[in-house]
């Protein structure tokens, strides 16, 4: 059997892709649409079940970027989306016009993500500050020495509470600069042990360097960013293409 | 070829607090990138999560729990506070040294036994324009 696993869409029109192996290590390849002008990156695959191995995953995602360093835009598709054939790839991705992929690839012409995590790269200084500023901590703290489990409790519910204003404030003044250079973000909500923020950005090409220079402006030592990009949309595929497809 | 998303490198001098890279560094940042995100034709989706990449997202996430906060009190319980900004000088130092995500609260892992759905992330976003 021979399923069609499928990477992302792009632009038919341009030169010949050149891409890394792909998932299950098979050659990725520019699946044109019947009409030629949009395309599907996909690789054959034996099946219908995609496991999220490792080098699946960094395969898919390297496909999709190196893609994107040839063609503009490039859509990428959730991991593991798997076609009986090529004739549906076309039917269900390719084929359904303006309202579907082509008007997709059009809004997105010129833009790629960037991706932005902020972290505290050293917890106790961060505490520590944390106490300084908070006196109801410090007494919290002073308190927890001498009493028991319900002490310990408290202290510890307040110092999450002030930790999380304190990534709020920090996501707030990272937001205030970049925000305005870029199309649109996303923030997430839960976050890993010592990172302030992890936001992705939809930012117009030629504003990159813009967006660079401004997020270095805003690191410092209490701070780490890094920056990660240019990535295809991925946290601003909100859509759902479902041409009434039976699976 | 593009690299396979390993490469993190300090870039320029406008910060040395900014690290750039292509692409996220870490397994899961890239699971986070592509496994939950991306465009969805309905019905042909079928990722099966399984293995030490469901561990890795999940040990990432702090959850509000009595545990936490024990493990927050005894973190605030162990500082110095007559310790000045030594990390800030050591930080100078390491330059651009890659970070590991292990902070003065252990025990993250211990969040890994929950299943993937659980995680489900909450996002905010806004547009500017």
């Amino acid at each position: 059997v021979s399923l069609v696993y499928v990477y992302g869409a792009v632009q038919a029109k341009g030169p010949p892709l050149r891409l890394p192996p792909g998932v299950h290590g098979a050659r990725p390849v520019l699946q044109r649409s019947v009409r030629g002008d949009l395309g599907a990156i996909v690789s054959p695959v034996a099946r219908r079940t995609i496991h999220a191995r490792s080098d699946d995953v960094r395969a898919h995602e390297a496909v999709l970027r190196a893609a994107l360093e040839q063609r503009d835009p490039v859509l990428p598709l959730r991991f593991g989306t798997v076609f009986e054939n090529a004739a549906e790839v076309e039917e269900r991705l390719l084929d359904p016009g303006e309202d579907g992929l082509s008007g997709l690839l059009g809004e997105f012409r010129g833009l790629v993500e960037l991706e932005l995590r902020a972290l505290y790269p050293d917890e106790n200084e961060l505490l520590r500050e944390l106490v300084r500023s908070e006196p109801a901590l410090a007494r919290l703290r002073d308190a927890s020495r001498r009493g028991g489990y319900q002490a310990q409790l408290a202290l510890g519910e307040a110092t999450l509470d002030v930790y999380r204003r304190r990534r709020e404030a920090d996501t707030a003044r990272l937001l205030d600069s970049l925000a305005p250079l870029v199309r649109d973000w996303r923030a997430r909500e839960s976050l890993p042990q010592r990172v302030a923020a992890q936001l992705s950005f939809l930012v117009e090409r030629a504003r990159i360097g813009a967006f660079e220079r401004a997020a270095a402006r805003l690191a410092h030592p209490g701070l780490r960013l890094t920056l990660a990009g240019p990535l295809p949309p991925y946290s601003f595929m909100t859509y759902q293409l479902d041409r009434g497809a039976v699976a | 070829m593009a690299t396979n998303g390993t490469g993190v490198a300090t870039r320029g001098t406008a910060s040395n607090y900014l690290q750039r890279g292509p692409s996220p560094s870490g397994l899961a940042d890239v699971l986070d990138l592509i496994l939950d995100k991306g465009l969805v034709i309905d019905a042909y989706v079928r990722v099966s999560v399984i293995g030490i990449e469901v561990l890795t997202i999940d040990a990432r996430i702090v959850v509000a729990s009595v545990d936490t906060y024990l493990r927050f009190a005894e973190a605030v319980n162990r500082l110095d506070l007559s310790q000045t900004e030594m990390a800030g000088i050591e930080e100078l130092r390491d330059g651009g040294k890659k970070e590991e995500a292990k902070g003065a609260v252990e025990g993250v892992k211990e969040e890994a036994k929950k299943p993937v759905e659980k995680m489900k992330e909450k996002v905010t976003g806004g547009r500017s324009r």
